[in-house]
């Protein structure tokens, strides 16, 4: 029973240590960051665009992290909760995408506190979902800090594109900062045929 | 202690020179343990994880290779060559193997 323990622990250091790269951190924090300007400038009407910088996930992961430690195919369980969470994140996006729709058709663009608590509370949900899916801890303190931040702002500052702005931008700059250490950290290597052909001669 | 338990003993302690000594070289069970855990992986991968270089992984992985544990597969990614590597079959039932004879070792020797 304990080797199979140990050998899950080995397991989920590599995917940890795969996933440490910061580059979903800032692209959920750029999207929120984007949502909140486009809700700021009055136009909300584009927030769904707002997900697109999530579509660049894999081409930075292709060009970022593959070149410095190397591609890995993880367990199909794995891969399972993954494909698990890009439904939970539609979903939560389209509902995102329904609130502020009905914001628009209801009234002008202030929102209620209750409507502001929905947001926090479907925000936190999916990033709790993030921290779930990908065992990664942080995104459980990225979750609590929007509910508590958007939360306040219903009581203190009635801005909520204010706030998602301020949580965006403190989650990106988050995952900014992991990324320059990853990439600090990691030199890439040419292509793995140099590494073949240096192998051939050692 | 009776005649019985010593027997036992010996035999724990002979069942040792049964273990797979292909799997039980220091870095060839590295990386071993390393496949055992993903479905495959590169190259590149396996060689920043386990810290050897580059010669050193590529003489290990043709014995592991040679002895049917491991599946070698060069592949293009674009126009970048990569070679994936996985267990096979045959590996992953000789590292549970492996496993579990270590187990009873180790267990038996803190007895």
């Amino acid at each position: 029973m304990k080797e199979q323990i140990d050998l899950k622990k080995l397991e989920k250091r590599l995917y940890l240590q795969y996933s440490r790269d910061g580059i979903a951190d800032l692209l959920i924090g750029i999207w929120l960051t984007l949502a909140g300007t486009l809700l700021m400038i009055g136009q909300p009407a584009f927030i769904g665009l707002s997900g697109l910088p999530l579509l660049l996930y894999f081409p930075l992961k292709k060009i970022l992290v593959v070149p410095r430690i190397g591609l890995v195919n993880f367990s199909r369980e794995r891969k399972k909760k993954l494909s698990r969470l890009t439904i939970i994140m539609l979903f939560c996006g389209v509902l995102i995408f329904l609130l502020v729709i009905y914001g628009i058709a209801g009234k002008e663009l202030v929102y209620t506190s209750q409507e502001s608590i929905l947001f926090a509370f479907i925000i936190a949900i999916l990033l709790i979902f993030v921290a779930i899916f990908t065992t990664a801890l942080r995104f459980y303190l990225y979750a609590a800090g929007v509910f508590i931040l958007l939360a306040a702002e219903s009581i203190f500052l009635d801005n909520l594109p204010l706030a998602l702005v301020l949580c965006g931008a403190a989650i990106a700059l988050s995952g900014a900062v992991m990324l320059v250490s990853f990439i600090w950290k990691n030199s890439p290597v040419a292509d793995e045929y140099t590494v073949l052909n240096e192998a051939d001669n050692d | 202690m009776t005649d019985h338990e010593n027997t036992n003993i010996s035999k724990d302690f002979q069942n040792i020179s049964k273990i797979d000594k292909l799997i039980h070289e220091p870095a060839r069970l590295m990386i071993m343990g390393y496949l055992y855990v993903v479905e495959s992986a590169d190259f590149l991968f396996i060689m920043r994880q386990t810290g050897l270089t580059k010669g050193n992984l590529s003489s290990h992985l043709s014995k592991l290779e040679s002895g049917g544990l491991v599946d070698i597969k060069k592949e293009f990614v674009g126009k970048i060559p990569r070679t994936f590597l996985s267990l096979t079959e045959k590996g992953r039932m000789e590292f549970d193997n492996y496993r579990k004879r270590m187990n009873i070792f180790l267990q038996n020797l803190s007895r």
